[in-house]
Formats: structure tokens, sequence, C-alpha cells
């Protein structure tokens, strides 16, 4: 309704507002700017407004943004390499001329493989409902229970922890076809895992299930990322295939067998913990020997030595003592001879046990006691 | 002012819905073919905006150009040695022509993951029909042919692919395992296998620690024996030094000869001791010069004496 229809009518229904409604002016500037085509109008200038507003975009640290254009990213010039938008705020032409697609360059990501590591007791009732829908066990079985075969044909299962960094943003974005509904880079995800369960059981299939799981597990991580040869293992699949990441890391983050055979494998653990106990006891065992040994040695070699010093001490003595002694049996050997002869008699007769003087063919019976030395053997024996 | 307001809105409506029924934006990554009335009218060359005509005259087909994953389920296949196994395989595939594609596999994808799905697991079950079980998983790495089981498969796969328009980029295994009693009997060979590990392991033990603790008595003896060794070398050499200090003193006729009178004194007056017995007769060179001397004074013969106690004496 127009102001005049409003003023028409006020005049027909309301008498006591004729004068203030006589003074009004047919057309406003007010009523004017609020016609409805002024209305149409500014909505179609918000429109355009927020339509322009929307071409702000934000790329964060660590991301860059391609922009495509009408099918076409932009690129730099000579046109071989994308214009990679850095962090920060940016403007391209809004929807439907320009799309950003913002991706996380610098960022580390992790992948989480773990194919070959459900447990079947995690999985057991969806088993069983799918057992009872008429499902062949084997199926069931290949599905529930994944694992790995090794090189001596056991049993392993596995969870593996990829790192990765997206090295070239066009070929990411270019690289698998993400089907309409799933999550971001679903798709890219599902083919990196394929082709790490691939790589694993390849390297897998030449490792017997010691190396797997102790011995060899860092050549089995190596051989799935090696630093040193960087486009080798997993990479140079995703080199081939131009998956636009660079593998940064693989890890074997648990690596274990089958609980079916947990006590066996528990045993192993045990006697090889028993092994390592035998032999500390034994080097134990066989420091104490040698220590002892040693000891007896030092001893032996010093009573040797002392006994050597005493040796040469006596000798000296001796010589000495004859030395002094020979000096006066030069000067008078007969008194001397005498002298010493004396002596050694009185000393003699002073010690010994019995002296018995006899005549020349006088017959004496002597009864002697056996010798102290014999009796101790004999009571000994 | 009014009119051209109105004007130039509509021409906007007019321009917004004609861009929006008549023209299509081919991403990078796709290729499309327009469909009119059954005929492939355009091929697809232009990435940026191509203009087509509405339905019913003309149908937009969109080919996204990327990988595609195809996953096939577990296939239990036999061995050349009749061992059963089970695989699972998947694939990357991209179109490489897409009138091809389109003109041969109007089903679009899922039509590919049928054909697909026919084809690896023909493959499949005839290539490892073709191998051991020892080949597809050995320690030794020469007799390993698993890698080219799966480069054979693939090669079987992409013959024809590229008449469909497609190419198959990669084939491979994403599972093998042992059918479930297969997997029981393994079960049962890894328990066994570790059992006897585990009784070697103790054996080893025990065979180690009785070598290490005769190791180190053997290392015991030979230390004492080198150390008595030593000790006797260290003796013979004070002996020596003893006998050099000793000979040193005795370097005259009369001295030699003195020394071995004062020895065996010194060899007599040790000797001599309280268990011994000493029998002497009058005329001994030891004693006769007291007889003598008695003899000259009193002029009689010796008398024997005894200087011994009764009781000892008997």
């Amino acid at each position: 309704m127009t102001q005049v229809d409003e003023h028409h009518n006020s005049h027909t229904h309301d008498h006591d507002h004729d004068h203030v409604l006589n003074v009004l002016p047919s057309e406003s500037p007010t009523s004017r700017w609020t016609s409805p085509q002024f209305v149409l109008l500014y909505f179609v200038i918000g429109i355009v407004i927020v339509w322009i507003l929307s071409g702000f975009y934000q790329v964060g640290v660590g991301e860059v943004a391609v922009v495509e254009r009408l099918g076409q990213y932009e690129m730099l010039p000579g046109g071989k390499h994308a214009l990679l938008m850095e962090a920060g705020l940016h403007y391209h032409i809004p929807w439907p001329i320009d799309t950003v697609h913002i991706v996380p360059l610098e960022r580390e990501h992790l992948l989480e493989v773990s194919d070959f590591n459900s447990s079947p007791a995690a999985s057991a009732n969806l088993e069983k409902t799918y057992l009872r829908r008429g499902y062949s066990k084997r199926l069931l079985n290949a599905i529930f229970n994944p694992y790995l075969i090794t090189g001596d044909k056991n049993i392993l299962h596995a969870r593996v922890a990829v790192q990765y960094q997206i090295s070239h943003p066009l070929q990411f974005i270019l690289a698998v076809y993400q089907p309409p509904g799933g999550l971001p880079n679903q798709a890219w995800n599902e083919v990196m895992s394929l082709l790490t369960d691939r790589e694993l059981i390849h390297k897998l299939a030449y490792a017997t299930v010691d190396e797997a799981l102790y011995s060899g597990k860092t050549q089995v991580e190596q051989e799935l990322y090696d630093p040193v040869k960087p486009t080798a293992g997993l990479q140079r699949l995703v080199g081939k295939l131009n998956l636009g990441a660079q593998v940064e890391r693989v890890e074997l983050k648990y690596i274990h067998w089958p609980s079916a055979v947990n006590a066996a494998f528990s045993a192993v653990l045990n006697a090889r913990q028993q092994k390592n106990q035998d032999h500390q006891d034994a080097k134990k065992q066989y420091n104490q020997l040698v220590i002892l040994a040693n000891a007896q040695a030092q001893t032996i070699l010093n009573q040797a030595q002392a006994k050597a010093a005493s040796t040469v001490d006596e000798a000296q003595g001796e010589a000495n003592a004859f030395s002094q002694v020979l000096a006066q049996y030069k000067q008078n050997p007969r008194v001397i001879t005498l002298k010493l002869l004396n002596d050694t008699l009185s000393n003699v007769m002073n010690n010994v046990g019995r002296v018995f003087f006899v005549q020349p063919h006088q017959q004496i019976i002597l009864s002697m006691p056996p010798p102290p030395k014999k009796v101790n053997i004999q009571s000994a024996q | 002012m009014r009119k051209l307001a109105i004007g130039t809105i509509v021409a906007v409506v007019l321009v917004v819905l004609f861009c929006e029924l008549c023209t299509v934006v081919a991403k990078p990554y796709q290729k499309i073919l327009l469909d009119r009335f059954g005929k492939i009218v355009s091929h697809p060359t232009r990435i940026c905006y191509n203009w087509f005509l509405c339905y019913p005259t003309d149908r937009v087909i969109r080919l996204d150009m990327r990988l595609h994953l195809y996953q096939s389920d577990n296939r239990e296949v036999s061995t050349s040695a009749g061992e059963p196994i089970s695989i699972r395989t998947f694939a990357l595939w991209k179109i490489v022509d897409p009138v091809l594609y389109v003109d041969r596999l109007p089903g679009g994808t899922p039509a590919v993951q049928r054909y697909l799905d026919n084809k690896i697991q023909s493959a499949v079950l005839r290539q490892i029909g073709h191998y051991t079980l020892d080949e597809m998983f050995n320690v030794d790495v020469k007799r390993l042919k698993m890698q080219q089981a799966e480069q054979n498969i693939q090669q079987k796969v992409d013959v024809g692919m590229r008449s469909l328009g497609i190419d198959v980029v990669k084939v491979g295994f994403a599972r093998m395992t042992f059918p479930p009693d297969v997997a029981a009997r393994v079960y049962q060979r890894m328990t066994a296998e570790r059992n006897k590990i585990a009784s070697e392991y103790i054996n080893q033990g025990e065979k180690q620690a009785q070598i290490t603790i005769a190791q180190g008595r053997e290392q015991a003896t030979e230390i004492r024996s080198t150390a008595s060794k030593q000790a006797a070398i260290i003796r013979g050499q004070a002996d020596a030094s003893a006998y050099a200090i000793l000979n040193s003193v005795q370097e005259t006729p009369q001295a030699r000869q003195f020394y071995r009178f004062w020895k065996s004194l010194q060899l007599f007056q040790n000797s001599m001791g309280n268990s011994t017995y000493w029998v002497l007769t009058p005329n001994n060179p030891v004693t006769e010069p007291l007889f003598t001397q008695l003899k000259m004074v009193e002029g009689s013969g010796a008398k024997a004496l005894i200087k011994a106690d009764p009781p000892a004496a008997k």
C-alpha cells in the first residue's frame, strides 16, 4: 500500500486527523527509499556485498593455498608450478569463479595402519552376528583376524605408524579420487594404508618371526623407510604413484604374536631369562674363582719374596759372621778351632736328650719311643 | 529509473540461470563429455568453461581422471602344492581414454569395479597356482617370488584394459592369511617350535654356565701355577744371591776349609736336639781329651760314665 492510499483511507475513516494529513506531502523522501524497488535493490546489493566479502580467506601456519579459477590452477609465470599462497589473509574471486584448496604443507601427518592388528576377541560379537546371517566362517576369520605371515611361516600381528609430509600440493590434490560424502583425504589415506600393508607383507615375507619381533625389527622399519635411501621402500611407491607426499618415518608401533601361542612365547622369554640368569651366576662364580686364585697367587709371590729376602739376609749375615770368625781364625787357627769345638760341644751337651758313654764292645739296649710324626699319621689313617 | 533497475536485476538473474543451466566447469582432475541424444559430441579438450545445451538435449558426463581404488574381498586360493591361502588384493586404476571408457563401460565406476573384480580374482587364482607357499614366504630372499607373482597378476589384469579406456597402475596384496584350520595347525607348530626353543635356551644356559665355571677353575689353576713358577724363580734367584754372598767370603783355600769346619759344627749342633740319644765311647775323638787327661792323672783305664736318668735308660 502506498502513502497516497494510506492518506485516502485515513480521510474516510478518521475525520479528527484531517488537518494533520492535509499538511503531509503526497510522497516524502523517506517513503521513496523504503519503496519495494529499493528494498529489492538493497537486497541485491547486500547479496553482492556478501558475495564479495566471501572472497576473503585465511591460510594458517604451515599451510598453503592453491587457487583454482574456472577449472585451472593459478600458476606461476612459466606455467610449471602452482602459485602457492602462504600463511595470512588473502582474497580470491568468490564462487563460482575461484575455489581455494588449503593444503597443510609443512605439517607432519601421522597415519596409523592397524590392518593387521585386530584382536579376534574384539570383534567376536560382530563375527557371531555375521555367522548367523550365513556368511562363510573362512571369510569372516580372514576379515576379523588379520595378521601377517613371516618368512618362516609364522603368524604375527602388527601396527605401523607412517609419518609423512605433503611435498607437492598439486600432486596431492590430483592424486586420488575422493568419492563424494567421505571424510577429507579419506581415499588418499586409504591408498596410503594399502600401500603400507603391501610393503609390510612383502618385507615380513622373508623375515623370521624372531627377526620381526626382536633382532630385525629396526631392519624391517628401515626397509619400509630408509633415511639414507629416501626413495626406496614405501616412498618408492608413493613417488611412483605421484601421491605428492614424502614419507618421513615408518615405525612398527606394535608387533606381537597371536594370543593363541601366548603361553609358548612367554615360556621362551622365561627360558631366555633363565639362560641369562645362569650365565650371570656362572660369570659371578668365575669371577670369584679368579679373584680367589689371584689372591692366592699374590700370597705365594709375597711368601716367595719374603723367603728370598730372608735367604739373602741370612746368607749375608752368615757371610758377615763367617768373615769375622775367619779373620780371627787366620790369626790363630788352633785356638779358634778349639774354641769353636768347645762351644759347640757344650751347647750340644746342654741340649741333647740323652748321652750314653759306653765302653767299646759293651752291649746296651735302648728303648726309644716311635717318632711322633709316624704315630700321628697312623692315628689319622 | 525503476525500469532500469528491474531490467538489470532480470538480466543478472538470466545470466546466472544461463551459467547454471548451460555451462559447466571442468575441474583440473576432471574430463567432461557431452552426451547429446546418446552420442558423444564433445571431446574432453577444454578444462575451463564448456557450453552445452541443457536438458533434455545434452547430458554432462564428468569423469575423474585421478587414481581410483579397487579392493577385493578375501579369496581362498591354492598354491601349486595345494596349500590353501586367503588373499585380498587391491588395485589402483585411472581413466586414460574418457571416450572409450564411457563407450565401453557405460555403468561407470561400479561397472569397472565389477570388471576388475572378475579379472583380478581370476588372475590371482591362476598365478598363485604357479607358486608354492615356500616361494611366497621364505627367509631366503633368492627363493622368494611374491613380488614376481604380484607383477604377473598386474600384467594379466592390465591386458585389454587400455581398450576399455582405463589403466591399472598398481595391483598389490593387501592381506595374505591362512584359512582357519591351517592357522590352527600353524599355531600348534609355533607352540611346538617355541617350546623347543625354550628347552634349547635352558640347556644352553646350563651348558654355558658349566663352561664358564670350568674356564674359571682353569684360569684359577693357571694363575696359581704361574704364581708358583714365579715364586720358584724368586726363590732360586735368592738362593743364587745367597750362594754368591757365601762364595764371596770363601775365596782362599784356607777360608773354604774353615767354612766347611764351621758349617759342620753348625750342622752338628743343630742336629742334636732334645730327642737325640748320643752314644759315645771313651776313645771317640770328641771326648777323647777328657779321658786321656784322666788317664794321665790317675793312670787307670777309663770308666764308663752313664749320664742318664734310670727310667729313661730303661
